[in-house]
């Protein structure tokens, strides 16, 4: 049975891939013209001469790139690319192929929101179990309060209160994911420590208001569950409080709390695209921003659905938590 | 309704002036109020009332399960353990989740609940709950409070007892979830077993089956029963002794046949006329007048009054009245019985 549900939960995940591609190739061929055109555009207001020789060269790639076809064929080459030979497409803007620019970033942009998804769990939970188990006690009016506070504080302003603060009081400037020493060279122990040291800032920023949700979810959910009959039901048993709590109510208030990894990851990950920019991490933050003004349509194209791909699999991932852990579920 | 009245006089719980609180920031809700009653060793008592009448919250004050906010502000519980002669344990003074009282819970003490589907963990199987309880109750390791498990399931009449201790609650019928509470309530051997409305979320073909297995199980493992219900058939059926809640007081105290006989306090005697008969297919449900009172209420005098026909200005609606023994065993609590406990003097 369990297997049946994950079967069917992968074909569906398959299928809403399949539609993401559509829709994420679609919206970026949106904008009226093409790289070409606006590269044109860009030639000219810098006053250069659009020369036969430039023209030329300009056909030359739209006709290479097929950026004169109709959509479909567009996509379809697109796809088949990325499928069968693992090939992106081209950025214009970079002058390389898109997979050579984006699995790095890729890599620490999920790198930093699967932290501040951890960084969330590990404070939300035991402040919510609190709050609700201790709900209406003085800590858990303080708790609310800064949850709500959390809450309310823009990604962007508090990664640049935090890069001031740093800067003014400590002199340390809190943005990059490593210092400049270790920038292009390849992964040593010293370069992973100094990442480590780099990487708290990125992940307060982000995982701030996600925690402050998760306590609000937790201790709702478990307030609701400490007045489930069953709670009374193992009291009854002679069961000590702590083993009690864990066992029933909180196994039960812990639902909502895996199924977060499919809301939160989208959440985490086009909040780092904003962090990434204000902070200047090498993250697809930055990237990404640019290649959609400048429609760089393969690389923004790529980003997007690799986003989406990554939400679908964040999605699929807690379903198959969920179903773990409550019989409920499998046996649907 | 049961043949013979046995009349045991080995006190195994007793209240005593028990009034209990849940207080909250509308106001003071007084659930149970001045009860005196005593639980004898191997009885079934029934404990009768309208929701709300502070039945079910006085069975928990023994148990010390009590819901926040509610809490005993006043008066004792005690407890006088099966083959211990004089020993007396203070229930009402122990800290409700502390060790004694959860080793009370575990070993002495059990209870079962109206709705399994709720009163039983939706993501555990039955057999990991009962296995649970068995462990906590006794000194016995995984493999053998399985196999005592199976052999619970099997005495309260579940079919496939191996195979059905792996099942979900949800994978279980109404009357199979309720065994196995059942199961779940036996599994320490409990000298005192409270069921509180065990029947009511049950279909009613299966409720007389439930009844009769509680009335086996008592038996066979020697234990009070402390029947919790507003039905007064399922009273007739299981009770020996009764006791009647109104709006957080006990009312009257009696052997069966005398509450079902000679009902004393008018709000007995309107429960009891309000039964229907199946024989009288003309006649129309009578109930009783009025509602109960709103939980915030402060009534003066007597509880019952505002619905009493009998009410008497001037005495009624002065102050509670207080219990009288009108008959051996037969307790009210009412003013027009006042002239007999005078005529005692």
């Amino acid at each position: 049975m369990f297997f049946d549900y994950i079967v069917r939960r992968l074909l569906i995940g398959v299928f809403i891939i399949f539609i993401i591609s559509i829709i994420s190739f679609f919206i970026i061929q949106l904008p009226p013209g093409d790289y070409l055109t606006t590269y044109l555009a860009e030639l000219s207001a810098e006053g250069q001469r659009i020369t036969p020789a430039v023209e030329q060269r300009i056909d030359a790639l739209r006709e290479r790139y097929g950026l004169g076809d109709p959509f479909h064929v567009q996509y379809f080459s697109w796809i088949t690319g990325i499928i069968l030979r693992g090939d992106f497409g081209y950025s214009f803007q970079w002058n390389s192929p898109v997979s050579a620019i984006i699995w790095g970033r890729l890599g620490l942009t999920l790198t930093i929101s699967v932290s501040s998804l951890f960084f969330s769990w590990i404070v939300a939970f035991p402040i919510g179990f609190y709050s609700a188990v201790k709900q209406y006690s003085i800590p858990d009016y303080i708790f609310t309060f800064f949850g709500f506070l959390g809450l309310s504080i823009p990604n962007f302003l508090l990664a640049l209160v935090l890069l001031f603060l740093g800067y003014q009081q400590f002199g340390v400037v809190f943005s990059g994911l490593y210092s400049s020493e270790f920038a292009g060279e390849p992964w040593t122990r010293e370069k992973f420590v100094d990442f480590l040291r780099h990487l708290w800032v990125p992940v307060i920023v982000l995982g701030t208001a996600g925690t402050a949700a998760l306590i609000r979810v937790m201790r709702n959910n478990l307030l609701d569950e400490l007045q489930k009959p069953y709670v009374m039901t193992a009291r009854s048993k002679g069961l000590s409080e702590f083993r009690l709590l864990l066992k029933y109510p909180v196994r039960i208030a812990i639902n909502p709390f895996l199924s977060t990894v499919g809301w939160m990851l989208p959440f985490l990950l086009s909040g780092e695209i904003i962090v990434g920019t204000v902070l200047s991490l090498p993250t697809i933050g930055p990237v990404l921003l640019e290649s959609l003004l400048g429609q760089d349509m393969y690389l923004a194209g790529s980003f997007v659905f690799l986003l989406g791909v990554l939400t679908v699999v964040g999605t699929l991932i807690s379903d198959i938590l969920l179903a773990l852990v409550d019989p409920r579920i499998r046996y649907d | 309704m049961t043949a013979a009245v046995k009349k045991t006089d080995t006190k195994l719980i007793e209240l005593s002036n028990l009034h209990v609180n849940f207080k909250y920031r509308q106001g003071t809700v007084r659930a149970v109020k001045e009860a005196n009653l005593d639980i004898f060793s191997g009885e079934s008592l029934g404990l009768v009332g309208e929701s709300g009448s502070g039945k079910s919250v006085t069975a928990q004050s023994i148990l010390g399960i009590i819901p926040t906010p509610g809490e005993i502000a006043e008066g004792e519980i005690y407890y006088f353990p099966e083959g211990e002669d004089g020993k007396r344990i203070t229930l009402s003074d122990l800290k409700s989740k502390g060790k004694e009282f959860r080793h009370l819970r575990a070993r002495k003490f059990s209870i079962i609940f109206q709705e399994p589907m709720s009163a039983l963990s939706p993501i555990h199987t039955i057999g990991n709950q009962i296995i649970e309880a068995m462990m906590l109750a006794r000194s016995v390791n995984k493999k053998e409070a399985r196999n005592e498990a199976v052999k619970l399931l099997r005495k309260v009449g579940i079919p496939k007892a191996e195979e059905r201790i792996d099942e979900y609650t949800f994978n279980l019928s109404g009357g199979m979830r309720q065994r196995a509470m059942i199961a779940m309530a036996l599994a320490g051997e409990p000298e005192f077993l409270i069921a509180d409305e065990p029947t009511t979320a049950i279909d009613v073909t299966i409720q007389a089956q439930i009844l009769e297995l509680l009335e086996n199980l008592q038996k066979d493992f020697g234990m009070s029963l402390m029947m919790i219900t507003h039905d007064l058939g399922v009273i007739a059926a299981v009770a020996e002794r009764v006791a009647v809640m109104y709006n957080g007081y006990i009312v009257e105290k009696a052997f069966l046949e005398n509450i079902f006989n000679n009902p004393l306090h008018p709000y007995t005697k309107g429960l009891i006329n309000s039964i229907p008969d199946i024989k009288k297919t003309d006649r129309k449900l009578v109930s009783i007048e009025g509602v109960v009172p709103h939980p915030y209420a402060r009534i003066k005098g007597c509880d019952f009054r505002p619905r009493c026909e009998k009410s008497i200005e001037g005495i009624c609606d002065q102050s509670f009245p207080s219990e009288i023994e009108c008959e051996k065993d037969h307790f009210v609590r009412c003013y027009l019985y006042n002239e007999l406990e005078d005529d005692k003097k």
